[in-house]
């Protein structure tokens, strides 16, 4: 029943989205072969009790992925981007 | 030798002209919009693909989401960031004509893959919001707008023609799934099949 | 026919000129338009309606709407019966039918009152006490708890009515058509603000035709607000044809509105509470804004002579409006040891004993109040004292004070409050764009509520950017209604929880036993659950167990409150999505022409797919080997469609493509195909496909038709989050190409005959090659690529020609043999062949276990490439994909049997360390003429040849297998590339 507003299309219902993936996560670079490193992005996480940022997928309107700053005791989002964005920037600050 | 040349659409079976549902003034006219193609077009350069296109095709591909803009022959919805639905006259090697104005762009011709049901009159944006999440008051999606959403679990591209008037694209599987849930949807409000 | 001795000739809202006949446990009665299903009973008289949950005592209506926890009826009958309806809020209409519940085998006589008796066998938490052991006996104990305990019956047919979703969008959302709400409906309607004004009732409380008119307002009657979920998202439950006898044709039942509202306003009310004393709950006993309304509303008198009882003002007003319907007013009661001279007002040549307290119902005929026995109580301690008084009634109108509605604030995750001078719970602070008013933010008095209601409609419309009306100032000092509370101390029988049957005295045991949290006590108790929610209880049980532990009622808190807030009926919750219409379903263009040759169908994720085409004098397993051995012989065509197919465009898509599949993609010219094996970022194996090089920078790769969804995910994930820098473009092209596969020795005589202009000779269009050509106008796609092990192309056209196509590679080929065959048919010949699909790619194997390992490239890096080199991933002992033969060459093998080395060794549920693989795929092969199957066995590529036994758990066979090469037919591939 949430509401998320897509950097694209704007607030839309939850049923468009599709929840993806941890949000912090970056893909070790291919030239990197550490096993350590790719289990890391695989499968290591740090859900909180509280305000994380996730990952999502407009799946059912634009298709995007988006940064998605989801507080998970109450629901609240405090803020949505782009997945390069950085949600600690204001949303008008970013480039 | 068989004629190869003969298509049918995905509602063939299933589709009967006439009224039905609840008696009086019709709610709505359902239709299928047969005979017009449909492309993808998706660039990593927009304002090249925009140039290029305009000064091919004469339209401004809209940049911004729910925005449509129609040229002299071809209607453009946006439905990404660099992504466009073409609705335009069918013709011999279009993906190829779009393809070679839009470079560094992927141009595919899906207007086999998509069906557009055509839903008119006084009950539509009723008969829509049974389905659809979107807001679909007037002063929310007016005409000339467009929107990507669902309709009864169905991923759709909601095109807003005219006050009254929207053309609904989704995949040409689901036809007949959201040909069913169209007519279950108007049938309290009464419908024609034209 | 006694008719409606209760009801007055005048006054009320009902509408005399429309009588309506309805029965009542096969009785008939006579009501009027307007009324509800109580009122009607009661104006006939009808005092009992149901019996209790767990005693069986008689139970009276003690409400007249939501509030109502013992007139529960089934309403109906076959298709449409309806079970724990609230007669309180039933419209009455012609025709009406209905049975009380709770009751067997009859309302006046029922055995399972025998319960009352013996009540002491049956304290709170009596199905934890009782029934602990032993546990298998509590199927047998449950069964006759069951029926004792009614709760109705569900319908045994399908729904016939029609059920509608509805999504809205609003400024404002006002729950609640009472003065407070219509006034803030009204003010944030004449900002111009989207505003929706909800009421469960069929009319608002103040008829206001300035809203009717306003067009940016829709007001929506008989709709139950019942759920208020995260981002202001709340769910209403509109009864549209509830009222009638059956819906209108192709008239919606109900209608479930999903409403996101920027600003909502809560005008939910307030419930009267009962008050707790002796026998509290025989029939006759009411709460008195109940009496009042069934007064004032439907000219009904609850019953001849009254006693009202309470602890606070209102119910003086309500005997007011009893006394001025005619009902007898002996006396009354009030707990307060003082009242204030303008109550006292009110209640002018009745008699009022202060300081008094019921302390017992007497029950006559039916169990029907005929009296009360009251006494004086002791003004500190409550406690009764002095002489009996025995004052003789039929009615006893109680009010316990008021409980502000605050389910849907609570639901909203805002803070509630306790407020000692209304001794109530009221909303604190709000964690939504909330705003609660009038009596449900405890302010009862009318004038205050419009004035709360006007400021808070303007102010919630303010917020969202409408110039709104300004606020108006509100009478200041109206002191909040004392109303202490009050609770028999002692005596039989004090019933807290109506529905749930939960007595002062079970409160107490619980509070004995430790159950002293109020999460424990709700659970030990059942107190404020099922449908009722505690709406009469919460505040009555809360303070019984605060008086026990010597707290104050904050202190022991409140459970939290769950939607929804009364019940709905599934039909609203899935709406549309029954029966065929439970999900969409997916079909390819030629989905019609299976239909029509009578194939059975399976599903593959929402695809539907023809398994066989059923054949004269054959059963389905000869007529699905018929159609195996005739590919293999002569010529077949399957509809493929459903394989997912991404068209991959872009200056990078090369690079793209090298990064994902664990193939060496580089060489693949233009025109050419390749097969594809991609793994997940753990190392294990997640699809594979073809992938076809249309040119120079675009490429068309297929997945499973289970997969394709999820591959598109991981691909496109992949572009936009982790190499946005790639020039890469993904379109999933499943529906824009009918697929069609043509597989046999004949299949090239046959395509040679379709498309002239295309050379099909070895050297030109050899296997794994790709052309494209033009048919007739038509574009054509054709790849010479084989999943049965034959000779075999795949033909893509556009999906609308997919048909035609279709039948005519039938018509052209009639000379050749050809014949359609279905998924089980291409699923035994991929199986002689040893290709994997789905049974195999379980996400647990990796590409070595499939024999895959010299595909992967070691030039390049790819997804899942690092963490497949995980020891686990390459040690010694993982399983492998073998073929498998029966020992005997006859036995079938069982379907998902586990491999073990001792065919005696114990059952291998309990010795999962004797398994030595699993068996994944099996069929009789046409082509060999034995079974033959299709495992995942330790070590399986070292063990050919040996003898191991497959057991099923399910069907207890054991059947001995003799490992083999998986691929069974023509492991030359002459076939393949002749």
């Amino acid at each position: 029943m949430l509401h998320i507003a897509c950097p694209w299309c704007g607030l839309r219902a939850q049923s468009e989205f599709t929840y993806a993936n941890d949000g912090t996560l970056i893909r070790p670079d291919l030239s990197n072969d550490s096993i350590d490193d790719h289990y890391n992005y695989v499968y290591a996480r740090d859900p909180r009790r509280g305000i994380q940022d996730e990952m999502w997928r407009h799946s059912a309107g634009c298709g995007q992925f988006l940064k998605v700053r989801r507080d998970t005791l109450t629901h609240e989002i405090h803020a949505t981007g782009a997945p390069q964005d950085d949600l600690d920037v204001p949303k008008d600050d970013r480039s | 030798m068989v004629d190869l040349n003969l298509s049918r659409s995905a509602l063939d079976g299933v589709f009967t002209q006439g009224a039905f549902g609840a008696a009086g003034d019709p709610g709505v006219t359902l239709s299928e919009r047969r005979g017009g193609a449909l492309l993808d077009l998706s660039t990593g350069d927009i304002d090249a693909t925009r140039r290029a296109i305009a000064t091919q095709f004469g339209v401004d591909l809209p940049t911004k989401s729910g925005r449509t803009a129609t040229g002299d022959a071809c209607r453009a919805l946006w439905t990404g960031p660099g992504h466009w639905l073409i609705k335009t006259a069918p013709k011999p090697n279009l993906e190829r004509a779009w393809a070679d104005a839009a470079r560094n762009s992927a141009v595919n011709d899906v207007t086999h893959g998509r069906i557009v049901l055509r839903i008119k009159g006084p009950s539509a944006r009723d008969i829509l919001a049974k389905g659809c999440p979107l807001d679909l008051h007037p002063t929310a999606f007016p005409t000339g707008a467009c929107a990507q959403s669902l309709i009864g679990k169905i991923n759709v591209t909601i095109d807003c023609l005219d006050a009254d008037e929207f053309d609904i694209t989704t995949g040409r599987a689901y036809a007949k799934s959201l040909w069913a849930w169209m007519t279950g949807a108007a049938a309290e409000y009464g419908y024609r099949v034209e | 026919m006694t008719g409606q001795v209760f009801r007055n000739g005048a006054g009320g809202r009902i509408d005399r000129t429309v009588p309506l006949s309805f029965t009542f446990d096969g009785k008939n009665y006579q009501g009027f338009q307007g009324d509800t299903l109580a009122s009607a009973l009661l104006a006939n008289g009808v005092r009992v309606v149901g019996r209790s949950f767990k005693y069986h005592r008689p139970r009276g209506i003690l409400g007249a709407g939501f509030e109502e926890p013992n007139a529960l009826v089934q309403l109906g009958d076959g298709a449409r019966t309806e079970p724990n309806t609230q007669a309180t809020r039933v419209e009455l209409f012609d025709g009406l039918t209905a049975t009380s519940q709770n009751r067997w085998p009859s309302l006046q006589f029922d055995i399972s009152a025998i319960n009352g008796l013996f009540h002491r066998l049956l304290p709170a938490g009596f199905y934890y006490k009782t029934f602990m052991a032993p546990a298998n006996l509590w199927m047998t104990y449950e069964k006759i708890i069951r029926r004792a305990a009614g709760m109705g019956r569900a319908p045994t047919q399908m729904d016939p009515d029609i059920y509608a979703r509805r999504f809205a969008h609003c400024n404002v959302l006002v729950i609640g058509g009472g003065p407070a709400g219509v006034s803030a409906a009204l003010a944030a309607g004449q900002s111009g603000a989207r505003v929706i004004l909800a009421e469960d009732n069929p009319q608002l409380s103040v008829s206001e035709t300035e809203l009717a008119d306003m067009d940016n307002v829709t007001v929506l009657t008989r709709t139950m607000a019942a759920a208020y979920y995260d981002h202001n998202t709340l769910i209403l439950s509109e009864r549209i044809a509830d009222h009638k006898p059956a819906p209108a044709p192709f008239e919606t039942r109900q209608r479930m509105w999903k409403v996101r509202a920027q600003q909502v306003v809560l005008a939910t009310g307030a419930l009267e509470r009962p008050l707790v004393f002796p026998n509290n709950d025989r029939p006759g006993v009411m709460l008195a804004s109940a009496a009042q309304c069934y007064a004032a509303d439907f000219a009904v008198r609850a019953g001849n002579q009254a006693v009202v009882f309470t602890n606070n003002d209102s119910a003086y007003g309500a005997a007011r409006d009893m006394k001025a319907a005619g009902i007898d007013i002996a006396a009354i009661i009030d707990t307060r040891p003082e009242i204030s001279d303008s109550t006292r007002e009110l209640a002018t040549n009745t008699k009022v004993l202060t300081g008094h307290a019921i302390i017992d119902v007497a029950s006559g005929r039916g169990g029907a109040t005929r009296g009360v026995t009251l006494k004086a109580i002791h003004p500190d301690t409550g406690a009764p004292k002095g002489s009996p008084i025995d004052i003789a009634c039929d009615v006893v109108a109680m009010s316990g004070g008021w409980n502000p509605t605050i389910h849907l604030f609570s639901q909203s995750k805002g803070k509630i409050k306790y407020d000692g001078a209304r001794a109530a719970f009221v909303p604190g602070q709000s964690f939504q764009q909330e705003r609660s008013i009038g009596a449900a933010n405890g302010t009862f008095d009318h004038e205050a509520c419009i004035i709360e209601g006007h400021n808070a409609g303007a102010a919630a419309a303010r917020d969202v950017g409408f110039d709104a009306p300004d606020a108006r100032t509100s009478p200041s000092g109206i002191p909040p209604a004392a109303q202490p509370l009050w609770s028999a101390p002692t005596g039989a029988k004090r019933f807290v929880d109506f529905q749930n049957d939960v007595t002062a005295d079970d409160i107490g045991l619980a509070y004995r036993e430790g159950y002293q949290s109020v999460e424990h006590l709700k659970r030990y108790t059942t107190l404020g659950m099922g449908t009722d929610q505690g709406r009469t209880s919460n505040v009555n049980g809360l303070a019984i167990m605060a008086d026990h532990r010597r707290l104050d009622i904050p202190e022991v808190g409140t459970t939290t409150f769950r939607p929804p807030f009364s019940p709905i009926t599934l039909g609203g919750i899935a709406g549309w999505h029954t029966g065929q219409n439970f999900e969409a379903t997916r079909q390819s263009a030629m989905s019609a022409w299976h239909e029509a040759q009578g194939a059975t169908f399976s599903n593959a994720g929402l695809w539907r797919r023809p398994e066989y085409y059923p054949r004269t004098g054959m059963t389905p397993a000869e007529a699905v080997h018929h159609e195996a051995r005739h590919v293999r012989e002569k010529v077949g065509v399957v509809d493929v469609s459903t394989l997912g197919k991404i068209d991959v465009q872009g200056r990078d898509a090369l690079e793209f493509l090298s990064r994902v599949y664990i193939n060496n993609l580089t060489k693949l010219p233009v025109g050419k195909c390749r097969y594809g094996v991609m793994l997940r970022e753990d190392g294990f194996v997640f699809d594979d496909g073809t992938i076809t090089r249309l040119a120079e920078m675009r490429f068309l790769v297929t997945t499973t038709t289970t997969h394709a969804g999820p591959v598109m995910t991981h691909l496109e994930y992949l572009a936009q989050v982790q190499w946005p820098e790639l020039d890469v473009h993904l379109l999933s092209v499943s529906e824009d190409w009918a697929g069609i596969a043509i597989a046999g020795p004949n299949s090239r005589t046959l395509l040679s005959q379709l498309f002239q202009d295309v050379d099909f000779a070895n050297e030109a269009f050899p296997f794994m090659g790709y052309r494209e050509t033009n048919a007739g106008g038509v574009p054509v796609r054709l790849f010479r690529i084989s999943f049965s092990g034959e000779h075999a192309y795949e033909l893509n056209v556009p999906a609308d020609y997919g048909l035609n196509f279709w039948t005519a590679l039938l018509e052209t080929g009639a000379d050749l043999d050809v014949i359609p065959y279905g998924t089980e048919a291409m699923n035994i010949l991929r199986i002689e062949k040893g290709h994997v699909t789905g049974a195999e790619l379980n996400g647990r194997v990796t590409a070595d276990d499939l024999g895959f390992a010299g595909m992967m490239s070691k030039l390049k890096p790819f997804v899942g490439q690092v963490l497949a080199r995980r020891d686990a991933l390459t040690a010694k002992g993982r399983r492998q994909l073998v073929g498998l033969v029966p020992a005997d060459g006859e036995t079938p093998i069982p379907a998902g049997a586990q491999i073990l080395a001792d065919p005696d060794a114990p059952p291998p549920e309990f010795t999962p360390a004797a398994i030595l693989g699993e068996v994944t795929s099996n069929c009789y092969s046409p082509a060999l003429g034995h079974p033959i199957g299709l495992g995942l066995v330790e070590d399986g590529s070292d063990r050919h040849g040996d003898t191991l036994y497959a057991h099923s758990p399910i069907t207890s066979e054991t059947v001995a297998i003799t490992l083999t090469n998986p691929v069974f037919v023509d492991p030359a591939g002459g076939r393949l590339h002749g």
